[in-house]
């Protein structure tokens, strides 16, 4: 017997019966489980939108938000010919029981656009009660050169000690864990050159301080120097056509203790970008490696007085001051929020610089996320970011 | 004529059979020396094809210089991959075929125009700005019309811009009169202020002297595709705008790319002359902004 009761109004209420969220729990193999765009009720999008790739098997759950667990609800497809319902299958099409479900499909259109998957209470043909709109896209590619770099100054000579520690199949597995983040965008990064004889030898002095083997030398933040050894290493041994992506021992900040630690930075208008060798977990350095590449292909950047200064947290003409700047759970979502991690005692929790403490935001304690905005708000200006990547891929190379 | 008797004559013949004999006596090795290298040569091509096949068969961007050094030798390969199943092999093909150049290559660039991935017949547009022949005009002009993506009818404008193409005209005013993507009727104006000296050149000109810097410094863009060396000139008020623009450098260590700095590398390019210093994406300074409005005053003598 269900439970009844009265509440009062004032002027209306939006009421919720189900919603759809991005599946959290391992993924089995050949599954992709992108996260949603769920920000914001405005169109052309009102309510969540997932993207996914043509051929892809995705998976996203279904949360009886204000139903109870056993309540009947049917899942259909708006278009089949463009979308195939697997789990469940279609026909009866009957959620299982349970506050969070999973619904599996896969998108065939051959056509990139919008399809939409409904959920019915009672029966197939019941009344709508939640409605996820899933954006299909034609894979696109960006090819890539990757180089294992060494960086020493002769007479020394190419050592393992002023090398890379990643092998190629280090750098391949890196590269799988970025484009399955980079999935739901419809961008996949196709690394087909290889480079092992990359090295940088002509480093110099940032604020006085000397290179040394090993490691890129940057200059303080804010010094008024320029990076000119990036500019450099971007100039050795480059590949045409491919966005190169130079992986190097250790980034070195010219400062008496070496602080602020970099673990990578890209540029795009030389197309290309370092990444340091890393003991933090797999997720991490991909996560690391896929903000880097957002930076090449302009995520958050349309609208910024600054193109390669676009974070998710930074506001249309980037504020320095911290204040001004967001830190809520929808920027912390974001592949392209400023931190990696959530954890740095100084900025986040309390006591932090911030006044939203939040380290969990559905990736995992300390976690920053990974999603990639199709929705273009008219108060974000760093928004829109699906557009602006796949309108940059495809003008990459163009000369 | 001279004329000589027949006791001469034998001896004559005799001698220069005599110098033949022990030229081939003494010098044995010259022709077999030709044909070892020729046979070497040929073996070498044996292997680079064989080499290419499985650089395409593992989807190694390698293959390009591979491509290129074979020259002509590789486009049997090559033309017999372009329907390949894989989307990325036929974008390599594509690649690999641009490095061998010739008409065979620039109409299976245009061909690959009618592919039904974007990132093939995106491949073809980027590599047919570089790679194209005077024979590809009418094939290309096809496409203001015909194709369905607003990026290729654009982008062939501009390729048929720079192939100073002027026949295609027309076809290009034609379809800008009917083209209803803003970007792609963008792309023909462009082609069209490269083609002739008319309203859409001097909307180029009147964008360096607009308000908006960005503008300013994308119109320096333009006039550098424009490629008309007669227009140099225009960009000598612009040497003395420092409005900054585009951040070349890195989200952290920002280059500030000026209009100054932006109008310095358009000198070069349409003058054809290199300064004596590195150019591209960097600052400079006022020495060299100086040595830019010598350059556009040499030009102009």
């Amino acid at each position: 017997m269900p439970l009844v009761f009265i509440k009062e109004v004032y002027k209306r209420e939006r009421i919720v019966p189900v919603r759809f969220t991005r599946y959290i729990d391992p993924v089995p193999a050949g599954t992709y489980a992108p996260d949603l765009d769920d920000r914001g009720y405005t169109e052309p999008y009102r309510g969540p939108v997932v993207g996914v790739c043509r051929g892809d098997l995705t998976r996203v759950t279904l949360v009886r938000e204000q139903l109870i667990d056993n309540a009947p609800l049917f899942v259909t497809s708006e278009d089949t010919s463009k979308l195939t319902l697997i789990n469940p299958p279609p026909n009866p099409g009957q959620l299982p029981d349970g506050y969070e479900v999973s619904i599996d499909f896969r998108a065939s259109s051959t056509n990139d656009g919008d399809v939409k998957i409904r959920i019915h209470a009672q029966a197939l043909d019941g009344p709508i009660v939640g409605e996820l709109t899933v954006h299909i896209s034609q894979l696109l590619t960006v090819p890539c050169a990757v180089h294992r770099t060494a960086i020493y100054t002769p007479p020394s000579t190419r050592t393992a000690a002023n090398t890379t520690g990643r092998t190629f199949a280090d750098i391949t597995n890196l590269m799988n864990e970025v484009n399955r983040m980079w999935r739901p965008c419809g961008i996949e990064f196709h690394v087909d050159t290889q480079r092992d004889n990359t090295d940088l030898t002509n480093q110099v002095a940032r604020n006085g301080i000397n290179p040394t083997d090993g490691a890129l030398l940057c200059p303080v933040y804010g010094s008024g120097e320029n990076n000119e050894n990036f500019t450099r290493l971007m100039a050795t041994n480059p590949v045409a056509n491919r966005l190169n992506i130079y992986f190097v021992r250790e980034i070195r900040t010219a400062s008496a203790d070496g602080r602020p630690f970099y673990v990578g930075f890209g540029s795009s208008a030389a197309r290309g970008c370092v990444v340091s060798d890393s003991a933090a977990d797999l997720e991490t350095q991909a996560h690391t490696l896929a903000h880097e590449l957002g930076h090449i292909l302009n995520l958050s950047g349309i609208g910024h007085a600054v193109p390669e200064d676009a974070h998710a947290d930074d506001d249309p003409q980037w504020h320095a001051t911290v204040t001004r700047r967001r830190h809520d759970l929808w920027s912390r979502r974001r592949l392209m929020y400023y931190m990696v991690g959530l954890n740095s005692t100084d900025r986040t929790g309390r006591g932090g610089r911030y006044a939203f403490a939040g380290t969990d935001v559905g990736y995992g304690e300390g976690r920053s996320g990974h999603m990639i905005t199709i929705k273009n708000l008219a108060n974000d200006q760093t928004d829109n970011e699906y557009a602006d990547a796949r309108n940059r891929q495809a003008s990459l190379f163009t000369p | 004529m001279p004329v000589i008797d027949k006791q001469a004559y034998l001896l004559l013949k005799r001698l220069i059979f005599g110098v033949l004999a022990l030229t081939l006596v003494f010098f044995p090795g010259r022709e077999v020396a030709g044909q070892k290298g020729y046979l070497l040569k040929m073996e070498e091509t044996k292997v680079d094809v064989r080499l290419l096949e499985e650089q395409l068969n593992q989807l190694n961007g390698d293959a390009r210089a591979t491509a290129s050094r074979l020259g002509r030798s590789a486009l049997s390969v090559l033309l017999k991959r372009t329907k390949a199943a894989s989307p990325r092999e036929r974008a390599l093909v594509l690649e690999c075929l641009a490095e061998v150049k010739g008409e065979e290559a620039v109409q299976a660039l245009i061909d690959a125009l009618n592919d039904p991935e974007q990132d093939v017949w995106n491949t073809a547009l980027n590599l047919l700005h570089v790679t194209h022949s005077p024979g590809a005009v009418g094939p290309l002009s096809a496409f203001l019309a015909q194709s369905p993506h607003p990026r290729i009818r654009g982008e062939v404008a501009r390729i048929l811009g720079r192939m100073g193409a002027s026949s295609a005209l027309p076809a290009i005013k034609s379809q800008l009169g009917r083209e209803e993507d803003r970007e792609a009727a963008f792309k023909m104006k462009l082609a069209i202020a490269k083609l002739e000296d008319g309203p859409e050149r001097q909307e180029v000109l009147s964008r360096l002297s607009h308000e908006d810097p960005k503008i300013r410094y994308k119109a320096i863009g333009e006039l550098e595709y424009i490629n008309e060396p007669t227009l140099v000139k225009r960009l000598l008020p612009l040497l003395s705008d420092e409005a900054r623009v585009v951040n070349v450098g890195q989200e952290r260590w920002p280059i500030w790319h000026r209009v100054c700095d932006r109008a310095l590398e358009a000198v070069a390019s349409l003058t054809g002359k290199t300064f004596p210093f590195p150019t591209g994406n960097r600052v400079y300074n006022a020495e060299q902004l100086r040595m830019a409005r010598e350059l556009i005053a040499a030009a102009g003598k």
